[in-house]
């Protein structure tokens, strides 16, 4: 016996799964909550802080005072519009005053010169300089003069957080400390100043202070948040955490196979003790309340390791990711640790109990004498609804979202399904060919087909595991790279906005002499929205917040002759000749095909029916537009044109001639933005990394799980063989068959069910292409060959020295 | 059904049976035991279940061991057969002292020349009937496999239950599979631990009478441990034990 490894107590491995699900449940919300977090903050650049309050009018200074209550940071800043004077002739400037500790979120790039190298500042400028922006970066180094003084233009702005709305319609941006704000002597009453409130701080805090400051808010003053921001940076990182929550969904999914694992194991080694304390006449409800408490001691002891290992998991991602984004990890709440706990609960219960009571009902004779009867459809229905509904019950206080948990329940009830009853099918079929002759190949069908072992239940539970853990890494690899293909290198990184009617084609022609790729020229047309289907559209009262950027903002409207690229028409028909709407501002506004769109140009109002919804990829950096109009409507009104450009590192210097043959034209380099989005994918593309390795070591942990469960009955079974004289070599023979066997199917399922379900998540959430790839099927087949035989020899090799006296006294 | 009444083509094979075991019968023992003595680690210290046992065994004779629970009867059946090996004293089986040979030296030794029948029957479960016979036959290279399996079943009266699964059969017939696979290959001695154990009287009866059918048409030595007396009734000899000693060798 001395030779035997040691057996981990079936209680030890449910303790031990538990332990496994709790930690990478609260391992996983530590990290998604705090990178959630983080990426919220990265966000907040968007906005230079987590909350933002605009007003026309000077705010009270009440409000300064109740966000420094909450123990929040404040910062101010006034923007106005004004002209200044470059070679006698006027300018008009977006003039942005900052307080010192701006910006509160995210940090300003700055540089020397216009080719020169950005550099990273938290501050803004300082009192007596200011802080150009590029499109006037001829008047860099020089005394620019804004109202009543003189400051000199130290340095070109590469970057600034908060700049938000549209990319088109700045005029040039000069940024100045708001010390030098009075004596400018520019805000005067009746000045169209902007005054900002920035606040931010920790998440509850921010959530409190929103809540206080919302009922004092008057006409005028908003609350701003991150609806407000641009819809490229928004998409970037809502597919982010999409990304995450799946992942952290399939690793889950590993370890709630390794509690049903080893719970089941678990139940079975119980059924001798329940039989003998049946015998002596003890109540079904007396040993119920005996297996529950049981349970819960389980899942308490569970607790402590769960959390601290969930806890410490945590460390080298958080360390990895500050690296990466040059800052600490937010803090986060209790939370996470209370729903690890939960889950651990739910999960050890759900799958539990429904094995405990089967074991309960099960007559002792029938345990006596070893008879392993068939599960009535009744209890094999029960066993299979419980475990379902635990794994839904999970699956919504993960995701939180009903349609992906629901398509991943519906993706698990297909494997818990389909894939046992399509193994057993296959198995047979093979059994088939092998009549004549039953070693070994019969033989190994025959280990696998054997109830005793439960070898279907756990192949199929190797094959989910494989797939979560292929998914992980399809997410990982291809989903992104997908993502990041949608911005390849020479995708435009310069707008060139303001062009006049009569400069487009001349200016066109320039950039084509200087082999400069551009876009097709769209027409631009500075509209407001007026009334949908007759009524006023202030008048109309819309769920989303974000309906107000909408309503109250102006925006670009253009037309075109043909679907520009990457968009696509979901809805209606676009030779119809009416409005052409995106689809997230149909969603926002509610507006549906044929509903009639008002629009006011400049006072002048005209309208038509929406004949068409459409997608846009607004992360592919091409001119987007929201609505786009039939020709014959825009054509007269004022209008101006834009374009896009691919201008290499070593085209820039054409930049410098194009300024000074078309000054009205105003240049804006996106290359930044692009660059923060690329770093979001990366950052998304490291984490990810965290729970592909989380979910192999868990698979690698179902796999010695189940490996445990079957151990003794494939001792049994070579004892056996070594009886009817079989040999060392035949013995091993007849494992190394049945482990590359199960690896071969298990490959297959897990291959064939990645793909589909990497297919199905690709197109429904994340609007990526999914390829099928050839390397997912030989990755899946040789991992799990690999995994399985090296993983199960290893396991059973001091089995083939056990004696065959087990047998007679078994 | 009795291996008496088979038909004439299994009458044949059985012939054969009988000719391949009559090598075994040239030997004057097919098993000696000299002064056999097991002590196992206990927790409270050494226990001995068997000490200094000896007896011999001649080709083609039935001996019964017999004892109550935990008078070592098991033990001994293990290490006649090679399957456990002794603290003290030596077993000669068909010729071959197993005290100095490796588990897969026994286990070549067993090959073909020893059978086994268990209490709890230890079928190939997901396996027909007809499969389980043929394991043995197949892992020590018989040709013909499928008609000797199918003959050495038919022989056992299950001859309509060739293609059915195993679990799916009643305990007696569960059994006679065993006794079938056991017999396919034409052993010099079978070994039986309790084989009527796990069986009603009516079904235990039947079993019995069908090892000892078997024995005397194949002229296989049978070592057959029980606590059954009345199996003892068709034995040539009769061993007693009783804490770890034999208390009685009776010939009948």
């Amino acid at each position: 016996m001395n030779n035997f490894i040691p057996r981990i107590h079936a209680w030890w491995l449910l303790w031990l799964s538990v332990v496994i699900t709790i930690s990478i449940v609260a391992a996983s919300q530590l990290f998604t909550q705090r990178i959630s977090l983080l990426l919220d903050h990265q966000a907040a650049e968007l906005l230079a802080a987590d909350l933002l309050i605009s007003s026309s009018d000077k705010l009270p200074p009440g409000f300064q005072q109740l966000a420094q209550q909450h123990g929040l940071t404040t910062a101010t800043t006034v923007s106005l519009r004004t002209a200044i004077f470059i070679d006698d002739e006027a300018q008009l400037i977006e003039l942005k005053a900052v307080s010192e500790n701006y910006p509160l979120r995210g940090t300003l790039e700055r540089k020397y010169s216009l080719l020169g190298e950005s550099t990273k500042i938290e501050q803004g400028p300082q009192p007596g300089e200011i802080w150009i922006d590029s499109k006037i970066a001829a008047q860099l180094h020089k005394n620019i003069e804004l109202g009543l003084i003189n400051l000199k233009a130290s340095w070109i702005i590469s970057y600034e957080p908060d700049r938000g709305g549209s990319l088109f319609n700045m005029a040039p941006r000069i940024l100045m400390s708001q010390q030098n704000l009075q004596s400018t002597g520019l805000l005067v009453a009746g000045s169209r100043a902007k005054y900002h409130l920035l606040v931010a701080g920790e998440q509850h805090a921010v959530d409190q202070f929103a809540l206080s400051i919302r009922p004092l808010l008057e006409d005028g003053q908003r609350l701003q948040t991150l609806e407000n921001a641009r819809p490229e940076m928004r998409n970037a990182l809502d597919k982010t955490r999409k990304f995450f929550a799946l992942s952290i969904v399939l690793t889950l999914v590993i370890a709630m196979i390794a509690i049903a694992i080893t719970a089941r194991y678990s139940a079975s080694k119980e059924s001798i003790k329940v039989a003998v304390m049946r015998t002596f006449g003890i109540s079904s409800k007396r040993l119920i309340t005996f297996y529950l408490s049981q349970l819960l001691k389980v899942w308490l002891w569970a607790i402590p390791a769960g959390l601290l290992l969930g806890y410490l998991a945590q460390f080298p991602l958080q360390w990895t990711l500050g690296l990466w984004f040059g800052t600490r990890l937010p803090e986060t709440g209790y939370w996470p640790y209370v729903v690890a706990s939960l889950i651990g609960l739910i999960s050890l219960i759900g799958f539990s109990l429904p094995h405990v009571l089967n074991v309960l009902e099960t007559p002792p004779m029938q345990v006596f004498r070893q008879i392993n009867q068939r599960l009535s459809r009744v209890k094999s229905v029960f066993l299979l609804s419980s475990s379902l509904i635990t794994l839904f019950v999970v699956l919504m206080l993960i995701v939180n979202e009903l349609q992906m948990a629901g398509l991943l329940f519906v993706v698990i009830l297909l494997f818990a399904a389909f894939i046992p009853l399509v193994l057993k099918l296959i198995l047979k079929l093979l059994m088939s060919f092998n009549r004549k002759q039953f070693w070994l190949n019969a033989y190994v069908l025959s280990r696998l087909l054997s109830g005793q072992r439960n070898a279907l239940f756990v192949m199929s539970g190797f094959s989910l595991t494989l797939l979560s853990v292929l998914l992980i890494s399809q997410v990982k690899d291809q989903l992104l790279q997908d993502w990041e293909m949608q911005l390849p290198q020479d995708k435009p990184n310069f707008f060139l906005v303001n062009i006049p009617t009569a400069e487009a084609k001349p200016l066109a022609r320039f950039l084509h002499s200087e082999k400069v790729s551009t876009s097709v020229a769209y027409a631009m047309v500075r509209t407001r929205l007026s009334a949908i289907n007759g009524v006023d559209v202030k008048s109309i009262q819309f769920e989303s917040e974000r309906s107000n950027h909408f309503k109250n903002h102006v925006f670009n409207m253009s037309f075109s002759d043909e679907v520009p690229a990457d968009n696509q028409i979901i809805e209606g028909d676009w030779s119809a000749g009416g409005f052409s709407v995106e689809q997230g501002m149909a969603q926002t506004l509610n507006i549906k095909l044929g509903d009639v769109l008002q629009f006011s140009v400049q006072g002048a109002l005209f309208e038509a029916v929406v004949s068409n919804i459409r997608t846009v990829v607004w992360e592919n950096f091409q001119p987007n537009f929201y609505v786009l109009a039939p020709r014959q409507l825009l054509e007269s009104q004022p209008q101006t044109w834009l374009m896009s450009a691919f201008i290499d590192q070593h085209q820039k210097t054409v930049l410098k001639p194009l300024l000074q043959q078309f000054p009205t034209v105003t240049l804006l380099d996106i290359s930044e933005l692009m660059r923060r989005i690329k770093g979001i994918i990366h950052s998304a593309s490291l984490a990810l990394e965290f729970f592909f390795i989380f979910a192999t070591l868990s698979a690698i942990i179902v796999l010695l799980s189940a490996l445990n469960t079957t151990n003794r009955q494939r001792e049994m079974e070579i004892a056996l063989l070594q009886v009817v004289g079989a040999n060392r070599r035949q013995k091993l023979l007849s494992q190394l068959a049945e482990f590359i066997l199960m690896g071969i199917l298990v490959g297959v399922f897990a291959a064939l069910f990645a793909s589909l379900t990497g297919w199905i998540v690709g197109n429904m959430f994340f609007d990526l292409s999914y390829t099928f790839s050839i390397g997912l099927w030989v990755i899946s087949l040789m991992s799990s060959i690999v995994l399985i035989t090296t993983m199960g020899t290893l396991f059973i090799r001091r089995s083939f020295s056990i004696s065959p006296m087990r047998l007679l006294r078994s | 059904m009795s291996i008496l009444e088979l038909p004439a083509r299994v009458a044949v094979e059985t012939k054969l049976v009988i000719e391949i075991v009559s090598k075994s019968k040239k030997m004057d023992d097919c098993i000696v035991v000299s002064n056999l003595t097991k002590t196992v680690q206990a927790p409270e210290g050494p226990l001995t279940i068997l000490q200094d046992v000896g007896f011999n065994v001649k080709p083609g004779e039935a001996l019964v061991i017999t004892g109550e629970s935990g008078s070592g009867k098991t033990t001994l059946l293990g290490l006649m057969a090679g399957l456990d090996i002794a603290t003290q004293g030596e077993v000669v089986l068909l010729g071959e002292n197993l005290s100095n040979k490796n588990e897969e030296q026994r286990a070549a030794i067993r090959k073909g020349h020893v059978g086994f029948v268990f209490q709890s029957f230890h079928l190939v479960t997901g396996a027909t009937a007809l499969q389980n016979v043929m394991l043995p036959l197949e892992l020590s290279g018989q040709q013909n496999v499928l008609l000797l399996a199918e003959q050495v079943l038919s022989s056992v009266g299950l001859g309509h239950r060739l293609n059915t699964p195993v679990e799916h059969l009643s305990g007696g017939e569960q059994q006679r599979v065993a006794i079938a696979r056991a017999y396919a290959v034409e052993p010099a001695i079978l070994f039986a631990d309790e084989p009527t154990g796990n069986l009603d009287t009516r079904t235990g009866l039947q079993i019995s009478e069908l090892l000892f059918d078997l024995r005397d048409q194949a002229g296989t030595a049978l070592i057959l441990v029980t606590h059954e007396e009345r199996l003892t009734e068709r034995a040539e000899r009769q061993i007693k034990m009783s804490q770890g000693r034999i208390t009685d060798n009776i010939s009948f």
